[in-house]
């Protein structure tokens, strides 16, 4: 494990009490609304808060115990953070940014800089170096920011909703930026965000926490299945289906194909649809449908008086319907029966 | 409108009656003759003592003050806000009572060292600084605050010693700050009189700084005193002009 942590920080009234690992090479995505303690996790790996119980490990070693009077300060640990306030330092031109990390741990001027234009040049940069990070656009700034933290090559990078505050198109840049560099780290990556696309884009592995705590832990499709609080559900039990944009038609990879409202967008994609607009029908539906296929049910997960049915056929996904309708359908497992998604339903993030 | 108008002449006003007054003829001769020139250099070296001194320690309090939380953190701040409400004069005689040959502190300074602090120019750097400092401290404390610990912890993450941290991160991004709490403070000290008069006293060649020199020939020699005076105007203006514009880039500072 490259990152071991049992966090219990205690603050006023909320608490925050959260066991959190990762593996080499994996990317555990924190999930959970505004104020749920994602960030303070954060700062409690980088060292920037001491935790009052529990311990913090990186790479098998103790960076954090208050019982064995343990606390590696922030700036022995090996973690790189890149944050939505992106905090590159402003006196200081983009190349003294990137170098920073090497200088303080007393690499020689020449050889810091000669390593920070190599970074600089991998997240697809040139000729910025001089400038003033005032005079970046802010997609250059998460650039830069992210560079900063990669040449310190540290085993943990801590991404605090980097892609937070962008506009979507720049989203979409920086976002494919960071799957391009999470896929070549080494170290672990944990990343706190609210938004369930980052998450399913970026992560290996969705924690999700809530004021303080953590609700749960697994990968992406699981958790979407199970949910197993109404705000999991709601968060992130919706579907996503990846695959690309084509004249209008969004092409599931896997084969399938389903007609979309959003034409005038090409290009890899990701399809969101609610598990509520996915309707069941016992025999084909007629009228103004215009994306119908035959499933198999092959799991259901009651909630109160909501059911999900888990679907197999040419489009994988969950529909959420009413009990009454679930009863009226006989829903069970292995039953076939007809799905259906309204064109506006569906939602198209490029990727 | 009118209101502002009247007090920009409210502030005019004093500055157009002195120049007006003032001896012209004599100008050059009085500013030639070895007492304004002594009082001169006195308070310019003094002024700037207590400068120096007022950031050597107003430095680390404003960036106690600022990035800590601690008990007693408000009373702190006000005990060393203190010297900037409080009457001069009552700052020089505590000074005296603290500093002063039978005081608190001073006869072990006395004793000890064989330190007189009354009554000297290091007394007047003493009385200046203890005025002056705050006006450093204010500034550098709310520059601080205003540039947030952000920057900070990201440098700490980065492998950043604090004090690394604070040469190459901390102290860049305060530089205007810095530099306004230093005029601030030099302004104050340079004329500063009512501490300066009461702790270090008022002899010609020793303690006497301009503004002591201004009151103390204001009797004796009118002209003498409103040729001084338009001096520490000159001086003052022209050290406030010259850093707004150049160093401070007109920027955002209330200087």
């Amino acid at each position: 494990m490259t990152l071991r942590a049992h966090i219990v920080v205690a603050r006023g009234s909320s608490s925050l009490d959260v066991w959190l690992n990762a593996a080499p090479g994996e990317v555990v995505a924190l999930l959970g609304p505004y104020g749920s303690g994602k960030t303070t996790i954060l700062r409690c790996i980088a060292g920037l808060v001491a935790i009052d119980r529990g311990s913090i490990e990186v790479r098998g070693e103790t960076v954090d115990d208050p019982s064995a009077n343990v606390f590696v300060p922030s700036a022995h640990r090996s973690s790189g953070i890149m944050s939505h306030e992106h905090l590159l330092f402003p006196q200081m031109s983009v190349l003294e940014n990137v170098a920073f990390g090497l200088r303080a741990r007393g690499v020689d001027k020449a050889v810091a800089r000669q390593e920070a234009r190599h970074w600089l040049r991998r997240v697809a940069y040139d000729g910025f170096e001089r400038s003033r990070p005032g005079q970046l656009s802010e997609a250059q700034a998460r650039r830069v920011t992210l560079a900063r933290a990669l040449a310190c090559e540290p085993d943990l990078l801590l991404l605090d909703d980097p892609l937070g505050a962008l506009d979507p198109v720049t989203q979409v840049e920086i976002r494919r930026e960071l799957r391009r560099h999470l896929g070549e780290f080494r170290g672990s990556a944990v990343l706190v965000t609210h938004d369930p696309i980052d998450a399913y884009t970026l992560a290996d592995r969705v924690v999700i926490v809530e004021s303080g705590h953590v609700v749960q832990d697994g990968t992406f499709a699981e958790i979407a299945t199970h949910p197993r609080s109404t705000y999991v559900a709601e968060l992130v039990g919706l579907n996503m289906l990846a695959g690309s944009m084509m004249g209008g038609v969004f092409a599931v990879d896997g084969g399938a194909t389903l007609v979309v409202a959003a034409v005038d967008i090409d290009g890899p994609a990701i399809a969101v649809i609610r598990p509520q607009a996915v309707s069941l029908h016992a025999t084909k539906p007629e009228g103004g449908q215009r994306n119908t296929w035959m499933a198999a049910v092959i799991d259901v997960n009651r909630r109160a008086d909501r059911v999900r049915v888990r679907l197999q056929g040419p489009v994988q996904l969950t529909a959420e319907i009413s009990a009454g309708v679930a009863e009226t359908l006989g829903i069970r497992i292995g039953l076939e029966l007809w799905a259906a998604v309204m064109a506006t339903e569906i939602a198209v993030t490029l990727t | 409108m009118v209101l502002a108008a009247l007090a920009i002449v409210f502030f005019t006003l004093p500055l157009v009656g002195l120049v007006g007054r003032a001896p012209w003829s004599d100008v050059s001769s009085i500013l030639r003759s070895a007492g304004v020139r002594q009082a001169l250099k006195l308070s310019m070296i003094c002024s700037l003592c207590a400068t120096a001194l007022s950031v050597l320690l107003g430095l680390p309090l404003a960036w106690l003050l600022a990035r800590h939380r601690f008990v007693g953190h408000s009373v702190v701040r006000a005990l060393c806000m203190l010297s900037m409400v409080l009457p001069p004069v009552v700052g020089g005689v505590a000074l005296l009572f603290a500093l002063g040959p039978s005081g608190l502190v001073g006869q072990w300074l006395e004793r000890w060292f064989d330190v007189h602090l009354p009554f000297s120019a290091a007394g007047v750097v003493v009385a200046e600084t203890f005025v002056a400092m705050p006006f450093f401290v204010v500034t550098v404390e709310s520059a601080l605050r205003r540039t947030g610990a952000g920057h900070d912890d990201t440098a700490r993450t980065l492998g950043a010693s604090s004090w690394y941290s604070f040469r190459r991160v901390t102290l860049p991004g305060i530089r205007s700050g810095l530099i306004a709490g230093a005029v601030l403070s030099w302004a104050r000290a340079f004329g500063e009189f009512g501490a300066t008069i009461t702790f270090a006293g008022n002899f010609p060649g020793k303690t006497q700084t301009l503004p002591l020199s201004v009151y103390s020939t204001l009797g004796t020699d009118p002209q003498r005193a409103m040729v001084l005076a338009l001096l520490m105007v000159v001086v003052s203006f022209g050290v406030l002009v010259a850093l707004r514009g150049r160093w401070l880039g007109g920027g955002d500072l209330v200087l």
